[in-house]
Parts: C-alpha cells; structure tokens; sequence
C-alpha cells in the first residue's frame, strides 16, 4: 500500500478534548467484552436431562438396526420328512 | 498520561515541575525522559484490577481514549470511523490484558501496537492512502532534515516521505507525527530500542536521498 502525504500550514482541524469525550462509551466497550467472552450455550451433552434423551434414541437405533440386520440365528430348514412305515415283509 | 512530547520528539521536561505528579508518584524518580518509559505505578495497579475485574478497566479506557482517538484520527481523518476502530482498540486491549506484561514500558505503547494493528486491517484491501498532515505535524521532522517550514519544502518533504515504503513510513510518522520515544517505538515495532534507533536513523538517511533537489 502507497502512502501519499499532503502537508499544509494548518493540517486537518484538531478536535478537542470536549468533543473527543462524544466519542467515548465505556458502556458500550464492557457490552462488547461481556458479548464477545460470555460462554456458549451449554452443549446438549452436557445437559443430563438432554444427554439421557440422546442415549436413548441412540440405544433405540442400534437396537433397531441391530434387529433388522441380523440374520436369523435358525436357519430355515426343509420340514423332515417321516421315514417311511416299514410294511410287514 | 500527562507526559507530552514536542514535536521534534523529545519529552517535555516541565512534567517535573508538575506539583500534583511530583506529590503522588514520588517525584522525578519515576520517570525516566531518555528512553520514555514510564513506571507509573497507578496505572500497575489499574492494570491489576483491570487484570482481576474487567469492569475495572473503564479507568484505563477513560485515561488513554483521547490519545488513541488522535492516534487513530491522524491515519484514517474520518471521525465515526475512528471511533469505530478505537472502540475496537479498547476491546482487543481487554480481551488481551490478561496476557499483557508491563516490561517498564508504557501501557500506552502496548495500546498504540493494538491500534496500529487496527488501522492496517482496515487499510489492508486499499492500494493508496492520502495522509493529511498539518505543518506542525513535521515541525520535528523537518528541524532534523534541516528544512523550512514553507510551502515549497514542505511539497519535498511530502514527495520524498511519499517514496518510503509502508514500514519506514510507519516508522517516521510514529516517531515524529505521533512523538513516540525509540523505547515506544521499539515496543510498538516489536523490535529493541536501539533497533528503532538505528532504523530511524537510516531512515532519516533515506529520506534525504528522496529530497527532490531544491530549485
């Protein structure tokens, strides 16, 4: 960035003390320093009552996925047949 | 801070012979003119209850807003700009002040380093400036380049000062528009007071180089 300079006898206006004192607002600075260091929101994991809640439907999903998934430990099998009655002979 | 600097840079001496100073910081002891720093011990303890309890910080904002308004003002000479941008150098200061060391420096150095700072990033996407400066601004400058201050050298001083690249050109006008000592305007830089001392002064070397010849 270039920097161009324009002198002249008088320079800009100075401002005095009495009108840089309009510009001064250490209400709005403390509101801004609260704003910017005040803590988020409590996370949803760290809330008990939310975080039983989420373990729930947590739980409640794998044990559906579990249910759907999981092949059936008893396979089907063909219906025996009976053996065949033996005839006199 | 009571401590003026005249425009050649140098501090005022007459800060002594303020009775109320002498009365509550033990006299000249305190301060040491030659390198500019201060050990102002009221403003340690308005940086360790600040430091404690942010709310406490309103006497350092009360203390140091005027300088920082006219530090900023002289750069960027829109009014609600550079209150926008002071605002932002308080709010930085408190949000930092936990990590801040005094080191015998001023407070009001560190503040100017956060400005700076804060000046640059709202200039950082332009590609020219145009700082507007009064005679009495240069007045230091031009006693050390040996120039008068009339229209025709001050238009040298201008144009050759136009030529230094945006480091040097923060240099000088910290050093001679802002009247910081070479210990503030090391701090400020983040380099030792004889560094600054020494870049000044080549600076200054340079700048003389760029003096269009008179006439």
């Amino acid at each position: 960035m270039k920097r161009q300079y324009r002198i002249t006898p008088e320079g800009p206006p100075r401002l005095t003390d009495a009108e840089i004192a309009r510009y001064r607002d250490p209400k709005r600075l403390i509101y801004n320093y609260t704003k910017a260091v005040q803590r988020p929101k409590r996370p949803l994991y760290k809330d008990p009552k939310a975080f039983i809640f989420l373990l729930l439907i947590v739980l409640l999903a794998y044990l559906i996925s579990e249910g759907r998934l999981q092949p059936d430990p008893t396979p089907r099998s063909a219906p025996e047949q009976e053996p065949p009655v033996r005839t006199g002979g | 801070m009571n401590v003026k600097f005249s425009s050649a840079g140098a501090v005022v001496v007459s800060m002594y012979f303020d009775p109320f100073r002498l009365r509550y910081f033990g006299g000249p002891a305190a301060f040491s003119p030659s390198s500019g720093m201060s050990t102002d011990p009221s403003e340690h303890q308005l940086i360790a209850a600040a430091k404690a309890d942010p709310a406490r910080f309103a006497p350092l904002y009360e203390h140091h807003f005027a300088d920082i308004f006219r530090f900023v003002l002289r750069r960027v000479q829109h009014r609600e700009l550079t209150a926008d941008l002071t605002q932002q150098t308080f709010l930085k200061a408190m949000l930092g002040l936990a990590k801040y060391e005094p080191r015998g420096l001023p407070f009001r150095a560190w503040l100017y380093r956060i400005a700076l700072n804060e000046v640059r990033m709202h200039w950082r996407r332009r590609k020219e400036v145009l700082i507007d400066i009064g005679y009495r601004d240069v007045k230091g400058l031009s006693v050390e380049m040996g120039l008068e201050l009339d229209e025709p050298e001050m238009q040298r001083l201008a144009k050759a000062m136009g030529k230094l690249d945006d480091e040097r050109a923060r240099l000088i006008e910290l050093r001679y528009m802002d009247g910081l000592s070479f210990a503030e305007l090391g701090q400020v830089l983040g380099i030792g007071e004889d560094a600054a001392k020494m870049r000044t002064h080549r600076v200054l070397g340079l700048l003389r180089t760029y003096l269009v010849p008179r006439k």
